[in-house]
């Protein structure tokens, strides 16, 4: 294969394994991946090098590329997106001449930015793995490369080379143990330029006001926002889980936020369920993500703990607010009546409804139609939501300029995420006069290894509370089948544990490892310090002795494994063993004799074992001098044993001597 | 090194910006494979052990081919990619792989530019893998010392000195036969014509001895190489002075290769005509290693001092 087809081969795969985690994470849209996709598959599969664009092409697609990435939402979501969008798109046109011996660093860095946004994306524990496979594959790649290159330049002293496993292992597992200190060492500090709009934007998740056709940066973060235990319940019920962070019920043309305005007569800081006497109970939580909420079971009555140095103060509509800067983890108890929901109770600004929504009457109206109370109209909705309308993620989700969002998924797009469903369902509520709000929160989470929940961003969720028959109500319109729920062992339990020990680990220390886990961990190797030293110098003497043993060892091993191979054959061995034996019983004068005089006088000594003494030494002259393979070596060690016995048994005296005597 | 500095900071710049711990583990692993690049390639130079030898021999200004063993003493690691050169000198070779405890013949084609007697140059060992972020290098220093003959040239003019002082034509025969004068004994070299052997002193030295005879219709020929100067400070001189040297060298080589008897004298000292390889070596060896001298230092022998003479002379 010629050197330049090589290089592009690797070039495609490469590429390939880079762009990987993108559609996985749902960072990047599959018409910006399609073309790059074509492109490295095409390179790593052609059978003849590609030609680069010409360069009128290039200039041609450069603002083609730009007016794409704008039009696919710019930095709308973040700047994670339209970078990715940008390098797969300029490395589509690159990418051909990156293969070149040579080629443009420009091609290069494309490629590095695709892999940066796949990894940026990714909370998954399988990204360690992926990095390193990364990193092995860039290895071998580099090195091959190099080697084509001397050998293209005529430098080599052979046809071109592979760096071989055990390079490349042991970079990889040395960059790995370099990695781990670095990556706890490096500072968490907070960026300047994080609040502005080059900021990176919270991937999708909790958010404490709603925009429609705007979730986020990523479609399935794993990132832990926070875990829940209930120490005083041994088989929490699986509903316990929905807990929210805000409830909004001001809608404006496709955005949510908590009204604050007092409206006569139906403000009331009273939460009817929680005030009915059932039995409360405790949800210990420990929030991990930065923002200025706490999250609460729907049904909580108070916050009964937390910590002292964090100011918690009641905000609109039940919530609760702390302040942005609040050293995170935060640990706090909430009581809470699981049967209820704790909301204040409604006022005027749960029946608002935008202008011009007629349209929304009438749905409302057919859909509920034969219901005879509100129950059954808000569930009627909410089956009709559940069965009649798509669930999707996809980004691209926008109504036309000047139209409502929610009238858009009704009546037009019919597919949306969690919250167009809810805000549709509040709003249809709102026009039978059911009050109903939007909240939002989490819901479901899953098993953490013990008794607890981690609740992760993708879990973030929007439903409904309606105030029916004098409560308020929990329904949630999105299709069951795409609610966020709880993950649960099936089978092999025990390695299920296992794993979620490993990816509590990953949650815990890698993921959310923040600022002030490094102070933490700085306080503790204060206080820990001295006493580790004194074990680490114990550990580190006993390895060091035990090295020091284990060298020794090998060394002494070694020393008997390449005796033969320096020494002497082991063919050779054994003739000289036997001549010993033969030396020490008289049989042979001395060393002077060469190996068939000194089989003469063994013969001589030893007629009934002559075949024997005949096939060790034309073996040992086979071997030595006509550079035949070694004989069996268990014959070999058959017939030298017997030899010696049968010398050591013969004792033969000096005078019965009989072979001729060697020259000189 | 260049994309690896560029990406690096980008990616301290998107971590820090953006506080994700993913990057933060990239930015330590990009960083990590930097040091572990710079560790296994500085373990890889420290296992490697490399001994030079020439290969024949050495005419300045002509490709050489040196011999090099590499050895690496790595119990582990490979050696992977190690480029190796001669310090000062041109040409470089590339080990692809010289596994662990195993050893690596190489041939490096390099060119000395000077003639003399030089040490031999140390050997240059660089290694870029695993990762090309430096190159990481060691010299070797070299035992012995190689012997460099004056620069071959096509288009030196062959001039007599001494008794037979006449042109000769190139590529014309002149003299060859059996029969004439002995002029002295050697050892046998390849390539002697065996009627030649001296039976009696080789069955007393008990190693095989020739007759080197002289042509009786072949007079005695010298190449006669005035080394004194006018001015010994003159560079140009000097440039030129070389220049002489390397034309005499070549067309002493010429008429040997024909099988002419060729003789050397260069200032006091004077070579005998003879053939073979020996004369050729003894007469490279003297010019490889003469130097000039200024005015009145080593004249030529009256016998020598007339035409024919390889001499400069300053330009009126």
């Amino acid at each position: 294969m010629k050197p330049s087809l090589e290089r592009q081969r690797w070039v495609g795969v490469l590429a390939l394994l880079l762009a990987l985690p993108l559609p996985v994470t749902g960072v990047s849209t599959w018409p910006f991946l399609i073309p790059y996709a074509v492109v490295a598959a095409v390179m790593a599969a052609a059978r003849r090098p590609l030609r680069p664009a010409p360069a009128w092409l290039e200039n041609l697609l450069a603002p083609a590329i730009v007016v794409a990435v704008v039009l696919a939402g710019g930095a709308r979501f973040g700047i994670l997106r339209p970078v990715s969008h940008l390098a797969l798109l300029l490395a589509a046109v690159r990418l051909p001449t990156a293969s070149r011996r040579g080629g443009t660093p420009l091609s290069s860095l494309m490629l590095v930015l695709v892999g940066v946004a796949g990894v940026a994306s990714s909370t998954h524990p399988i990204l360690v793995l992926y990095l390193l496979v990364v990193m092995a594959l860039v290895i071998t790649v580099v090195g091959r490369w190099s080697s084509l290159g001397a050998w293209e330049a005529g430098a080599s002293a052979g046809p071109a080379g592979w760096p071989g496993v055990r390079v490349v292992a042991t970079t990889v597992v040395l960059a790995s143990l370099v990695a781990a200190p670095l990556f706890a060492l490096f500072p968490r500090l907070r960026s300047p330029l994080a609040s502005t709009p080059l900021g990176g934007r919270p991937v999708s998740g909790f958010r404490e006001s709603v925009t429609l056709s705007n979730i986020g940066d990523i479609r399935q973060s794993r990132r832990v926002a926070l875990r829940i235990g209930f120490p005083e319940a041994r088989d929490p019920d699986p509903r316990w889980l929905r807990l929210t962070g805000a409830t909004l019920n001001h809608y404006r043309r496709g955005t949510w936020v908590t009204g604050t305005r007092t409206e006569d007569g139906l403000e009331g800081a009273v939460t009817p369920a929680a005030s009915g006497g059932a039995e409360l109970r405790i949800a210990e939580i420990s929030l991990e993500v930065p923002g200025e909420r706490l999250f609460v079971p729907v049904g909580s009555a108070r916050l009964s703990e937390w910590p002292d140095r964090v100011r918690v103060r009641p905000g609109p509509l039940g919530s609760w607010r702390i302040s942005r800067s609040a050293p995170l983890p935060i640990r706090y108890q909430a009581e809470f009546n699981p049967e209820a929901v704790a909301q204040p109770l409604p006022t005027h600004s749960d029946l608002s409804l935008p202008e011009n929504l007629e349209r929304l009457e009438e749905l409302a109206h057919s859909v509920t139609g034969e219901a005879h109370d509100d129950l059954m109209a808000a569930t009627l909705l909410e089956y009709h939501l559940q069965d009649s309308y798509g669930y999707t993620t996809a980004l691209t989700l926008d109504s036309p300029f000047g139209m409502d969002p929610v009238e858009w998924f009704l009546f037009e797009g019919r597919r949306g995420h969690c919250e167009f469903f809810a805000s549709a369902m509040v709003l249809l509520l709102r026009t039978r006069g059911i009050p109903a709000r939007l909240q939002v929160g989490y819901l479901g989470g899953e098993h953490d290894g013990g008794d607890g929940f981690l609740v992760r961003d993708a879990n973030a969720h929007a439903w409904v509370v309606a105030f029916v028959d004098g409560v308020w109500r929990v329904f949630d319109p999105t299709p069951a089948v795409e609610q966020p729920g709880i993950t649960q062992a099936e089978g092999l339990r025990g390695l299920w544990t296992g794993w979620m020990r490993v990816e509590q680990f990953w949650d815990r220390w890698i993921l959310t490892f923040s600022l002030a886990d490094q102070v933490g961990l700085i306080r503790w190797l204060a206080e820990k310090g001295p006493r580790l030293a004194g074990r680490a110098a114990i550990w580190v003497g006993a390895a060091v002795l035990l090295s020091a043993l284990a060298a020794g060892i090998r060394k002494r091993a070694g020393r008997r494994r390449r005796r033969p191979r320096h020494a002497a054959e082991a063919v050779a061995r054994e003739l000289e063993s036997v001549l010993e034996a033969a030396r020490r019983s008289g049989v042979l004068p001395g060393p002077s004799l060469t190996p068939r005089q000194a089989a003469d006088r063994l013969r001589a000594c030893l007629p009934d074992e002559e075949e024997k003494i005949s096939w060790l030494v034309t073996a040992h002259e086979r071997r030595r001098y006509a550079a035949a393979g070694p004989p069996p070596a268990s014959r070999l060690r058959a017939v030298a044993k017997a030899l010696r016995i049968r010398l050591k048994e013969a004792g033969v005296e000096p005078d019965r001597r009989t072979a001729p005597k060697s020259p000189g | 090194m260049g994309v690896f500095t560029a990406g690096v900071l980008t990616l301290a710049m998107a971590a820090l910006n953006t506080g994700n711990n993913a990057l933060y583990l990239l930015l330590a692993l990009a960083l990590g494979a930097f040091v572990a690049s710079g560790v296994l390639s500085r373990h890889t130079l420290g296992h490697l052990e490399v001994t030079a030898r020439v290969r024949g021999e050495t005419f300045a200004a002509a490709p050489v081919r040196l011999q090099l063993t590499l050895t690496n003493s790595s119990r582990w690691l490979p050696a992977f990619g190690v480029t190796c050169r001669l310090q000062g000198a041109p040409g470089q070779v590339v080990a692809p792989l010289v596994p662990p405890g195993r050893v690596a013949e190489l041939v490096l084609p390099t060119v000395f530019r000077r003639r003399g007697e030089h040490p031999l140059p140390p050997v240059c060992l660089e290694v870029r893998m695993p990762l090309p972020f430096f190159i990481k290098s060691v010299r070797v220093s070299q035992p012995g010392r190689v012997l460099v003959y004056p620069r071959r040239v096509s288009s030196a003019a062959g001039r007599w000195g001494g008794r037979g002082d006449r042109q000769w034509e190139d590529g014309k025969r002149i003299g060859s036969g059996r029969g004439g004068e002995v002029e002295l004994l050697r050892e046998f070299h390849s390539g002697d014509d065996r009627r030649d052997i001296h039976w009696k002193q080789t069955a007393r030295q008990q190693r095989l001895i020739v007759m080197e005879r002289r042509d009786p219709r072949d007079p005695a020929r010298f190449l006669v190489l005035d080394r004194q100067l006018p001015r010994r400070d003159d560079i140009q001189l000097l440039d030129r002075f070389e220049d002489l040297v390397s034309e005499v060298s070549s067309v002493a080589l010429r008429r040997l290769a024909h099988g002419d008897s060729v003789g050397l004298v260069v200032g006091g000292a004077v070579i005998p005509p003879g053939r073979g390889g020996v004369q050729v070596r003894s007469i490279l060896r003297t010019l490889a290693l003469v130097e000039a001298v200024g005015p009145g230092a080593d004249p030529l022998p009256q016998a020598f001092v007339r035409e024919g003479v390889y001499r400069l002379v300053e330009s009126p």
